[in-house]
């Protein structure tokens, strides 16, 4: 958890740890969310 | 986590978007798994390589280094994160805050479970599995079934031809499939301080073939060349003959797990393509016929639509790179004819 992850070949680009916990209200989108679109999408990665 | 170990060892952190009336709120949050929470304590990494407690530091000597980040389900109103070296992870679906391990009720008797459970579309009945069963690197895998109630209703114990990652299975109408292929463990390589895998490209492939319905007894194992079936589309069945989709490479797919015997990577044969597969169940011996679908396709991360499992299926989905770089990307593939987009 503590080490430095800058030179694992496989935890780089897009693939590199965020390591925090984090809540966003209300994120900013892109586009419209179609009317009538109501649910969770989940997901699970490894950090 | 060791600079030559595998991405698969990184703790598991489950993210919702909750969506509602144009908006969306965001959550993400690390699965508390006893590693975690040991490796917080410590503020440092206790755990060795992946899946090899012998490499762990022992002051965490008997707990689990499981790490729940393959896949999360919501079943039964729960949602499970799911590692398959392990039993599920219970989340809260509203914080993300991590439960206890589940194990449905004390039902689920294995000490593992997939992260590939296949819930059929139709019935809402859940098929599931651990293998490893019997302990670190044993052949036994145990096969669930399990109500839309969240009640085991059976289980199965199977002893696989050899002991090898069991990623994924496939369920048709009538029959579950499980691949064994050369991507094995043994206790001696685990004692030695290795990574949990390696590929032993000496062995044959197999294919397990059980009925939905029927006692662990009827299994048939058919044999196969050396292959990598770590994920598949899905499956159907008639009359006896079963079609099953999977995302297939002819030799090791993954470069962080090394051959046995020392011989180099080999790209060439990691290269996963669409292939379709049939087996005649009154006829093992006959073994599989196999077809490549889309040869100049390289993808991997295979499914379908998950309301169409254990039925007929038209399409599947899967994250593929073409030749002509511009078209990679994720795609939607009609593995019952032949087109793409
Ligand atoms: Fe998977």
């Amino acid at each position: 958890m503590t080490l430095s992850y800058a030179h694992h070949p496989a935890l780089r680009g897009p693939m590199e740890p965020a390591r925090f916990n984090s809540e966003v209200f209300d994120c900013e989108v892109i586009g419209t969310i179609p009317p009538g679109l109501n649910g969770t999408f989940i997901r699970v990665g490894a950090e | 986590m060791f600079a030559d170990d595998s991405p698969f060892a990184a703790d598991g952190i489950a993210s919702t978007f909750r969506i509602a009336d144009g908006s969306c709120d965001f959550t993400a949050r690390f699965v508390e798994t006893p590693r975690y929470l040991a490796n917080r304590q410590a503020r440092r990494q206790l755990f060795g390589y992946y899946r090899n407690p012998f490499t762990d530091d022992p002051s965490v000597a008997g707990v689990s280094g499981t790490v729940s980040n393959t896949n999360i389900i919501m079943f039964n109103g729960k949602m499970l994160a799911l590692k398959e070296d392990a039993l599920p992870y219970e989340v809260d679906p509203a914080t993300l805050q991590t439960g206890g391990s589940y194990d449905f009720g004390g039902g689920y008797k294995a000490p593992t479970f997939t992260a590939h459970p296949k819930i059929d579309g139709r019935t809402g009945e859940m098929i599931a599995f651990g293998y490893e069963a019997e302990g670190l690197a044993s052949n036994a895998i145990w096969i669930y079934t399990i109500d839309p109630g969240g009640m085991v209703t059976s289980e199965r114990k199977l002893a696989a031809p050899y002991m090898s990652m069991v990623h994924d299975i496939a369920i048709s109408q009538n029959y579950i499939l499980i691949p064994v292929y050369g991507m094995v463990s043994s206790m001696e390589r685990l004692h030695q301080g290795k990574v949990h895998w390696g590929w032993d490209d000496r062995i044959p492939s197999y294919i397990g073939i059980v009925p939905r319905n029927g006692d662990a007894s009827e299994v048939v194992w058919i044999a196969g060349p050396e292959m990598a079936m770590v994920h598949t589309f899905s499956a159907t069945d008639e009359g006896g003959v079963i079609t099953l989709h999977a995302a297939v490479s002819d030799s090791n797919p993954f470069p962080f797990f090394p051959d046995v015997n020392g011989k180099p990577f080999n790209p060439a044969g990691a290269r996963t393509t669409i292939r379709k597969y049939t087996f005649d169940v009154a006829r093992p011996q006959a073994g599989w016929q196999e077809e490549t679908l889309f040869p100049e396709w390289a993808g991997a991360l295979s499914r379908i639509d998950d309301r169409y499992l254990g039925h007929p299926y038209r399409y599947g989905f899967l994250t593929a790179a073409h030749p002509h770089e511009a078209m990679a990307g994720q795609r939607r593939i009609s593995p019952m004819s032949s087109w793409w987009t």
